[in-house]
């Protein structure tokens, strides 16, 4: 609550300062001269593709009628997203099936690799490329240009965004800001990568469908096999499953595709032909990120947070390559389709394959009971 | 929406249905330009939460006409619907964004569409 009465207070009287400048940290001279090579190490993908859905969360509005309010409103939330919820966590399933989240690090390594120089480079150059799980390993490797990534598909599955982080620190190497401050500079803009920028693909759109008899009957027939157990069984009759699917039926029936309901069949069209899709997506935009990094590292053009967009690239079915050039994110890459026919929303909530959260859970208590071996070793 | 609209004219809020971004009177349909060089624009658009992708591209016709009359092209890039979270309704659809490179004097993609545009 003083927290809360201290941002409260900063922000009434103008002293919590808001980011004027861009989060890219680009390459300088010397960083270049005293880096050339580098050894890259890609942060093994954890969640694979995620489904992203939308949450629907009221308890703020129920906590003002105190206990009884919150009570209610917390049952509310949990019917309304019970489908949602199932339903992204079902598509997410399905597609750690065709590509699982081992084959995109896999593919993120080689698109790297090929990268990698031959003989005596100029510049900065990616030496080897490796794989490492930071979750039982995690803080920084000194020297190593490291990435992370995030893949999420969007709330009706229409399009597939990829996300690549990349930073580069090494205890010789300090980070000079390059960008103004009025006064003195934030202690963020102190320490940290000497170098960072961020990579955005964006997939092309897929059509969404419009709402026929056929549709409305396969969306009922993909809810009824949701449902069912392992055995192919459906839910008991008056179990809170049966309860929950009679409500989705119901909603099917409707005369509106709502947009975890499109998802279904999108998510589908993403996986046809063994996910052929999906897969040429990911390379591609694998691709683009190795690319454009080996450029960007090799660039020492400081981003303004009031720049000019700059376009690199445009293919013939309109896709363009830019980099940024304003705000927040001047300075980062962004590859994106042409001929847009829809809005994409990326929902507030994701949902990870089942293999892949287990695998996490796996990990985390290995790494805690690392530590706590480390802890009791140096007592 | 009674309730919104009685509120507006109290507080002296006026909208208006096309208009510069941060701009007053505030606009539904807002738009907002940065030139890349002397021909081209990045040229930004956005709507109420509401809006579909027909109208939204009519005003991003409509300011592209403005800007560059009937010779133009239209290269999208971004067509997004944030969703934004606020502490006392949850999470609700954001304005959508339409924003992409409009260049100036080449082809014709202008004109036909702005019929479309709401006034």
């Amino acid at each position: 609550m003083k927290l809360v009465s201290v941002a409260i207070a900063g922000l009434l009287t103008g002293c919590v300062a808001v980011q004027d400048y861009p989060n890219a940290r680009p390459m300088t001279v010397d960083a270049i001269q005293a880096v050339a090579r580098t050894e890259v190490v890609v942060a093994e993908s954890n969640n694979g593709i995620e489904k992203s859905w939308f949450m629907t969360d009221s308890s703020a509005a129920g906590a003002q009628y105190g206990l009884i309010g919150g009570l209610v409103t917390a049952v509310m939330d949990a019917i309304m997203n019970a489908g949602p919820s199932r339903r992204a966590g079902q598509a997410a399933n399905e597609i750690s099936e065709l590509v699982p989240a081992d084959a995109l690090t896999a593919s993120l390594v080689w698109h790297l690799q090929s990268q990698v120089p031959e003989g005596e480079a100029t510049g900065v150059s990616l030496k080897a490329v490796a794989a490492s799980q930071k979750i039982t390993s995690p803080g920084p490797v000194d020297r190593a240009l490291e990435i992370s990534t995030n893949y999420t598909l969007s709330e009706d599955a229409s399009a597939f965004r990829i996300v690549a982080h990349v930073a580069l620190q090494g205890k010789d190497l300090p980070y000079r800001s390059p960008y103004q401050f009025k006064s003195a500079p934030p202690k963020s803009e102190l320490a940290g990568p000497v170098y960072r920028n961020t990579f955005t693909y964006h997939s092309a759109q897929l059509p969404v469908p419009t709402l026929t008899p056929d549709l409305k009957a396969r969306l009922a027939s993909n809810i009824q096999a949701s449902y069912r157990d392992a055995n192919g069984a459906p839910p008991a009759a008056d179990s809170q499953d049966a309860k929950a699917m009679a409500k989705e039926l119901e909603a099917a029936n409707d005369d509106k595709l709502t947009k975890d309901e499109i998802a279904i069949f999108l998510t589908r069209e993403w996986l046809k032909d063994n996910g052929a899709l999906l897969k040429r997506e990911v390379e591609t935009a694998h691709a683009f990120i190795a690319k454009y990094l080996v450029q960007d590292l090799n660039s020492t053009a400081v981003p303004s947070f009031t720049g000019k967009d700059v376009l690199l690239e445009t293919a013939s079915d309109q896709r363009t390559v830019r980099r940024v050039g304003a705000g927040l994110d001047a300075g980062s890459y962004t590859s994106a389709p042409g001929n847009l026919t829809s809005f994409t929303t990326y929902g507030n909530a994701i949902a990870i394959a089942k293999v892949n959260s287990e695998k996490i859970t796996r990990l985390t208590s290995q790494a805690r009971a690392a530590k706590q071996k480390t802890t009791k070793k140096s007592t | 929406m009674a309730a919104l609209v009685i509120a507006a004219s109290l507080c002296g809020c006026q909208t208006i249905e096309y208009g510069p971004a941060g701009a007053s009177p505030i606009a539904r349909y807002a738009y907002s330009e940065s030139p890349v060089n002397e021909t081209r624009y990045v040229l930004t658009i956005t709507g109420p939460a509401n809006a579909g992708m027909t109208v939204m591209h009519s005003m991003w016709k409509r300011r592209a006409g403005e800007l560059c009359g009937e010779n133009y092209s239209e290269t999208l890039f971004r067509a997004e619907r944030p969703t934004t979270t606020y502490g006392y309704y949850g999470g609700a659809p954001g304005a959508p964004v339409l924003q992409g490179f409009l260049d100036c004097g080449v082809g014709s993609a202008g004109a036909g569409d702005l019929a479309a545009a709401p006034q």
